[in-house]
């Protein structure tokens, strides 16, 4: 293995574990990659940054939403809201730590910039991006709100079910796990709320899951 | 090299235990993933996905309402396929099943939970892209049966931003003042 493929590794540890941002806040180091990224970085890069965008968008229409809903349900909201950004936050440090560009989040439903020639997102998915925030500024009922909301988990279960397998970092891989199992709680009960039985919401969030699995390639 | 320690992660603070949740078994150069894990890894994801099965069955037979039994009774089968699922997996890996434990009534959270806890080992460390997706899926599909379990526990229904299947935040961090001794990596193999 090269020297920078170990830096490499070594520097997604480290912000995995929340020390190399730590310690640049300190001023002891900058990012040890900056400006010397490999190709497999720029691969990494992309998969971050479309994740991150995707859970910044769902932070923000959570946080939308939350002042759209009556008071029963606004803190379940503001939870998941909080659950999203605890996502991009943790993403946002790895892509930090490889010495890349991060991407703004949207603050307002208009805030098309948050999307557009953003470095690592590929056209098809800014497109997408700018679509959703663009129905998000159309909503106005609670079930609206809701049954977008769980579009919204949907595309990042498929998302991180699709594309997680893929990176070569483990950690990684086991953080969309991980996120995905949070998505698919947030699905439960989204759908809950908009009128599905237990049963159907959970085999709905799994059925979203599965579809997404990575089918077997030829050199695995 | 940084030690990495349970108290130095909440030294980090604000959002840094979210940036310890991408932790696992860095450190090593060797691909941890072209060890010929599979038949190990897809028989402890078996081994809990059977017990759930088993632990959803248990717990159906008590005169439950007429929505909890109808869950249940969903999660008895998905569990199932799972199971099938993962029983052709290990054979085509060349492994063998393990036998599994008997639960207890009323043990359906915490075998959900041993569950996710294996599946997210095998999402990691599974050899092919498409066996550590299955993996995520699987994760997802419990995390999802857990939700509604717990809230007909009458318990949070998504009380955590990373379902890890494991009762704490496992994610350590870097603490320069710990000891040899106390150093970890983050990923921990699970029963």
């Amino acid at each position: 293995m090269s020297g920078a493929e170990s830096s490499r590794r070594e520097a997604l540890r480290l912000a995995a574990l929340g020390v190399a941002g730590a310690l640049a806040a300190g001023g002891l180091v900058r990012p040890p990659l900056a400006g010397a990224q490999a190709p497999e970085d720029e691969d990494l890069r992309d998969f971050l940054v479309e994740a991150i965008s995707l859970e910044q968008l769902t932070a923000f229409a959570y946080a939308t939403a939350s002042r759209e809903v009556d008071g029963n349900t606004r803190p379940t909201l503001e939870s998941f809201q909080e659950q999203e950004q605890a996502h991009a936050n943790a993403l946002r440090q790895a892509l930090d730590a490889l010495g890349f560009d991060l991407p703004d989040a949207p603050d307002s439903t208009t805030d098309t910039g948050a999307f557009e020639d953003v470095e690592g997102l590929e056209d098809g998915a800014s497109e997408r991006l700018l679509e959703l925030l663009d129905e998000l500024d159309g909503l106005s009922s609670p079930r609206d709100y809701y049954a977008f909301l769980a579009r919204l988990e949907d595309e990042q279960i498929t998302y991180y079910t699709r594309e997680g397998p893929t990176v070569e970092s483990v950690d990684l891989t086991t953080t969309c796990a991980e996120i995905a199992g949070c998505q698919a709680q947030h699905v439960v009960v989204l759908r809950g709320a908009l009128g599905d039985s237990a049963e159907e919401a959970a085999s709905a969030a799994a059925r979203t899951a599965a579809d997404a699995v990575p089918r077997a390639s030829g050199g695995e | 090299m940084q030690t990495v320690s349970r108290r130095g992660l909440f030294l980090i603070g604000g959002s840094g235990a979210a940036g310890a949740m991408l932790a696992g078994c860095g450190g090593s150069t060797d691909d941890p993933r072209a060890e010929g894990r599979d038949p190990e890894l897809l028989a402890t994801a078996l081994a809990a996905e059977t017990v759930l099965g088993e632990a959803y069955a248990v717990g159906g037979e008590g005169g439950a309402p007429a929505p909890v039994t109808a869950a249940i009774e969903s999660f008895i089968a998905a569990s199932r396929k799972r199971a099938e699922r993962l029983a052709g997996l290990l054979e085509q890996a060349g492994g063998e099943a393990r036998e599994a434990d008997t639960p207890a009534p009323g043990t359906e959270i915490e075998q959900g939970n041993a569950a996710i806890a294996a599946y997210r080992t095998a999402a990691g460390l599974l050899s092919t892209a498409q066996l550590r997706g299955t993996a995520i899926a699987f994760l997802a599909a419990v995390a999802a049966e857990l939700s509604v379990m717990s809230d007909f526990a009458g318990d949070d229904p998504a009380p955590r931003a990373f379902v890890t299947g494991l009762p704490g935040e496992p994610y350590v961090a870097g603490d320069e003042t710990d000891a040899p001794e106390t150093t970890t990596t983050t990923t921990e193999e699970q029963p």
